[in-house]
């Protein structure tokens, strides 16, 4: 399902005799979608790390293949983020990054502080893994074990406003009426306001 | 006893035990669980080290930077056995510092004379040896320590040296002790015995910083870590059954007629 069927299905609930002369735009119920969408993965997430309980992320994630690296310095890479990720608990929105050419070693988020503080702990060699941080839109890694070339799998846990339209839209099934209701109590609180088609400050239609 | 584990499969087994599926938390629990290895390192599965050192122009012998603490300094014989030398408290730098801070050597001039050591009165019975009290025979009739020993030795921790008594006459001697564990290529290994013990460390020293845990709790988490450890203590020196036997057994067994 992507995002324009589950908002035309919330669509249908706010009024089954919608049709196409009405003004409310499906555009309008999508972006409500989006949001119910990412606030209640968020409020899942928040609320089960919260009490230490496990999460379950499938379903929710988005991948992104053969990501490239540039060089910003000796030992310094950097990957451009596809997608914004959600703000999650331990800043699982990157769920996880491994290497095109071995998907079995992933590489280790650390905070972007991870080599100040670690610095004079023998922990800062991460026992030989790989690890990476997240600065703005960038994931930097430090390390010799990655080049140039390298290129990286990215799983994420998107921003709904970066899934097109007719792209898979990642949310739990067993959430899709609980999105629907939240979708359409946002959905009704914006089109209480009155339509104006021009910005000449007098009411008209 | 091989360290076969790597480290990182005990971390990971620590985040699939409290469900989580990602490595997101991996650095802070490494981190916890050197912690917990060093504890256990110092008191269980430390491995002593066995390090030749040479006597410098000083009478001294340079510390290793990775010594924890002495265990023992002593000679090899022909027999390629060691032998202790002894430690003696009272020994004190043969080496001291001027008022500019510059070193000066202990000499004639400014130490005590030693008496001979039979009789704690003479030269006026300052720096001798006390050998009776109030005519009773105390002991340490021979030699500083008051009894033969093929040389002594005194900590001076502020310089990380030890000192060897002007007697000795060997120049080479060999210290061992006990070092801080050392990561091979990177990679820190840790022997199979000792994976529940980290395991109940690295949950221990997660908690005890945490305010949101209650103390009754973080002592249950202590408590279960000590368990471990001497679990693990016992695990690490149990004998079998002919080792058991040859500890039994006298050095010599007298003829039988």
């Amino acid at each position: 399902m992507n995002k324009l069927d589950l908002s035309a299905r919330a669509l249908k609930q706010v009024s089954p005799r919608l049709t196409q002369d009405t003004k409310i735009s499906l555009r309008e119920m999508m972006y409500c979608v989006g949001n119910a969408r990412d606030q209640i993965i968020k409020d899942n997430a928040w609320a089960k790390w919260s009490n230490g309980l496990e999460i379950v992320w499938d379903g929710m994630l988005s991948t992104f293949e053969a990501v490239s690296l540039t060089k910003k310095s000796e030992c310094l890479y950097y990957a451009e983020l596809p997608s914004k990720p959600l703000y999650l608990p331990k800043n699982m929105g990157i769920y996880q990054v491994v290497s095109n050419a071995d998907p079995t070693n992933d590489l280790i988020p650390v905070s972007s502080t991870f080599y100040t503080m670690y610095k004079n702990q023998l922990a800062v060699g991460l026992d030989g893994y790989t690890g990476y941080y997240q600065n703005g839109n960038n994931i930097y890694i430090v390390g010799s074990s990655v080049t140039e070339e390298t290129k990286l799998d990215l799983t994420l846990v998107c921003q709904s406003e970066d899934i097109g339209e007719y792209e898979y839209f990642p949310f739990p099934a067993d959430m899709e009426n609980e999105i629907i209701k939240m979708a359409i109590e946002q959905f009704v609180l914006t089109v209480q306001m009155p339509e104006d088609l021009s910005d000449n400050n007098r009411q008209d239609a | 006893m091989n360290k076969t584990v790597p480290i990182k499969e005990v971390v990971e087994q620590y985040l699939l035990e409290k469900g989580q599926d990602t490595k997101h938390s991996f650095p802070r629990v490494l981190n916890a669980m050197v912690r917990a290895l060093k504890e256990l390192e110092w008191d269980v599965t430390g491995s002593l080290v066995y390090k030749m050192l040479d006597l410098t122009s000083n009478g001294q012998l340079e510390l290793p930077t990775d010594c924890i603490r002495v265990v023992d300094l002593g000679v090899i014989n022909t027999s390629g056995e060691f032998v202790s030398i002894e430690y003696n408290a009272n020994y004190a730098p043969r080496r001291t510092y001027d008022n500019c801070g510059n070193e000066v050597n202990l000499d004639s001039g400014n130490r005590l004379d030693w008496a001979d050591g039979s009789n704690g009165n003479e030269n006026g019975g300052l720096g001798g040896l006390d050998t009776n009290r109030h005519g009773e025979s105390t002991g340490r009739q021979y030699g500083l320590g008051g009894h033969s020993t093929v040389a002594q030795y005194g900590f001076d921790a502020e310089n990380g040296v030890i000192n060897i008594s002007s007697d000795a006459s060997f120049s080479r001697y060999m210290l061992i002790y006990l070092s801080n564990f050392k990561a091979v290529t990177g990679n820190i290994m840790v022997h199979e015995f000792m994976v529940e013990p980290l395991l109940a460390g690295t949950e221990w020293i997660l908690a005890r910083r945490l305010r949101s845990i209650g103390r009754g709790e973080k002592q249950i988490l202590e408590r279960n870590f000590i368990t471990a450890k001497n679990n693990l203590s016992i695990r690490m020196s149990s004998l079998s059954v002919n080792q058991l036997k040859f500890l039994g057994r006298a050095a010599t067994k007298p003829a039988k007629f």
